[in-house]
């Protein structure tokens, strides 16, 4: 047998991506912002082991925030061995819609691309969003991977308008 | 025209780390007059799917006694078959795999004595047995002046030339990991099929069925593309006997590297000369 090197392109890994949508708005300061601090933070170890144990998908981690605006905690994807979570304060109203525009941003192809694995999307909020968030939503819903993404809805007090939730996860 | 042909199934890394076995199928037939007809399947291997490797050899077999009793009925004239491919390869054809794959479903079930679900009027659930084999499939018949080509879920099917390449049939790939399957309902209706001449001013022609295993284990459709020329250059220069020993090594080293699924391949290589058996 003569020895011929691999045929072929560049391997990869299929890449998952996975974005905490955190509230940040001023009803969430206090025990509540606490405990999605405390939260996130403990599930690292978790998301580390589980991806050690599954090479084949690069697990990939962004952090979005919304309070009065959005913004990108981490613009670009971090491999999960390479994340860290910095706490996060909670002050503003609460611009839900503004965060699924941004998020809306990142699920079209590109810069997604149709050989990723299914979005993993975690939203941890005390609901009632401040701004017009269902357009926002519906527009989310609508994309490729929007349709695709693997939606959670985390409430976050007793006191938390789970409608709203209910709405993103379209789980009612 | 000489025709040759060679494939290879490898277990994914996931499902060795997993501890299951290998979901994918293919089969080849080589007929007296030269037609050679490939299939290939993958079963889908998930919880729902516990015998979805069942369904993907059932399949492959039947795409491939579908082409022989066709090939049969006209086999005085191929011309005829063609016509018949270019009818209704999407429709009575694909109506038949569905049907077909569903009989030899339902009796391997029976036969294997497995659990029969039930549906609320306490009635056997086909459509529940359907599920647990579900699977894709690919195929390809060549006869000596035409393809047809068959898919019915992912996968692909290449065919490269010295100056060309791409698939043979543009298929709907359904973003994430989800796939059109032989066990849904209707599925003949997620069918897609192609005939072609061949043209042989383009020889060689290699023909690649890959389950989507392959595609997936890529950078992106441009290094998979590439691996597809290399197959082509590598063929060309060293023989498909050759290039089948390393294949075992190649496929599982993408799967570890790659995606993690299971991969299968199938080459059909035609190039001028005399036909050789192999």
């Amino acid at each position: 047998m003569a020895e011929i090197k691999r045929p072929g392109g560049e391997l990869a890994s299929r890449p998952l991506h996975f974005f905490w949508m955190v509230d940040c708005s001023g009803s969430m300061y206090g025990e509540k912002i606490g405990a999605v601090n405390h939260a996130i933070q403990s599930t690292i170890p978790e998301m580390q082991d589980a991806a050690s144990d599954n090479p084949n998908a690069q697990l990939l981690i962004r952090t979005l925030k919304f309070s009065t605006g959005a913004s990108w905690v981490t613009s670009t994807p971090v491999p999960i061995d390479e994340f860290a979570w910095e706490d996060l304060d909670a002050e503003g109203v609460t611009d839900l819609g503004k965060a699924f525009d941004l998020l809306s941003a990142q699920l079209t192809i590109p810069p997604m691309t149709d050989r990723a694995l299914p979005p993993v999307i975690v939203l941890l909020s005390d609901g009632c969003p401040t701004d017009n968030y269902k357009d926002a939503l519906s527009k989310l819903k609508h994309l490729p991977w929007g349709k695709k993404a693997v939606k959670i809805a985390i409430s976050i007090g007793q006191d938390a308008d789970d409608e709203v939730l209910a709405d993103f996860t379209g789980n009612r | 025209m000489e025709r040759s042909v060679i494939g290879k199934s490898v277990i994914g890394a996931s499902h060795i780390r997993s501890g299951k076995e290998c979901q994918d199928s293919f089969h080849i037939d080589r007929y007296d007059d030269g037609c050679i007809v490939i299939a290939v399947a993958d079963g889908h291997g998930s919880n729902s799917c516990p015998y979805s490797r069942s369904g993907s050899t059932i399949a492959v077999n039947t795409f491939c006694a579908a082409v022989r009793s066709l090939h049969d009925s006209y086999s005085d004239s191929l011309y005829a078959l063609q016509t018949y491919f270019n009818r209704e390869g999407e429709i009575n054809f694909a109506q038949s795999i569905e049907h077909e794959w569903k009989r030899r479903v339902l009796k391997t079930h029976s036969n294997a004595k497995r659990e029969v679900p039930l549906t609320d009027s306490k009635e056997k659930d086909s459509n529940a047995i359907y599920m647990q084999y579900g699977t894709t499939l690919l195929g390809l018949f060549i006869a000596p002046e035409f393809t047809f080509a068959f898919q019915l879920g992912d996968g692909d099917i290449m065919r490269i030339t010295n100056d060309k390449i791409g698939q043979v049939i543009q298929s709907d790939k359904i973003l994430g990991v989800e796939t059109h399957s032989l066990c849904k309902r209707n599925s003949w209706k997620s069918a897609i099929s192609s005939v072609s001449r061949i043209d042989e001013l383009e020889l060689p022609t290699l023909y690649m069925l890959s389950t989507d295993g392959l595609a997936n284990s890529y950078l992106n459709d441009d290094e998979f593309q590439k691996t597809c020329r290399d197959y082509y250059a590598l063929i060309q220069e060293h023989g498909t006997s050759e290039i089948e020993q390393h294949l075992q090594e190649w496929l599982s080293e993408t799967s570890a590297n790659g995606c993690g699924d299971d991969i299968t391949v199938v080459f059909a290589f035609l190039s001028q000369g005399v036909p050789t058996d192999e």
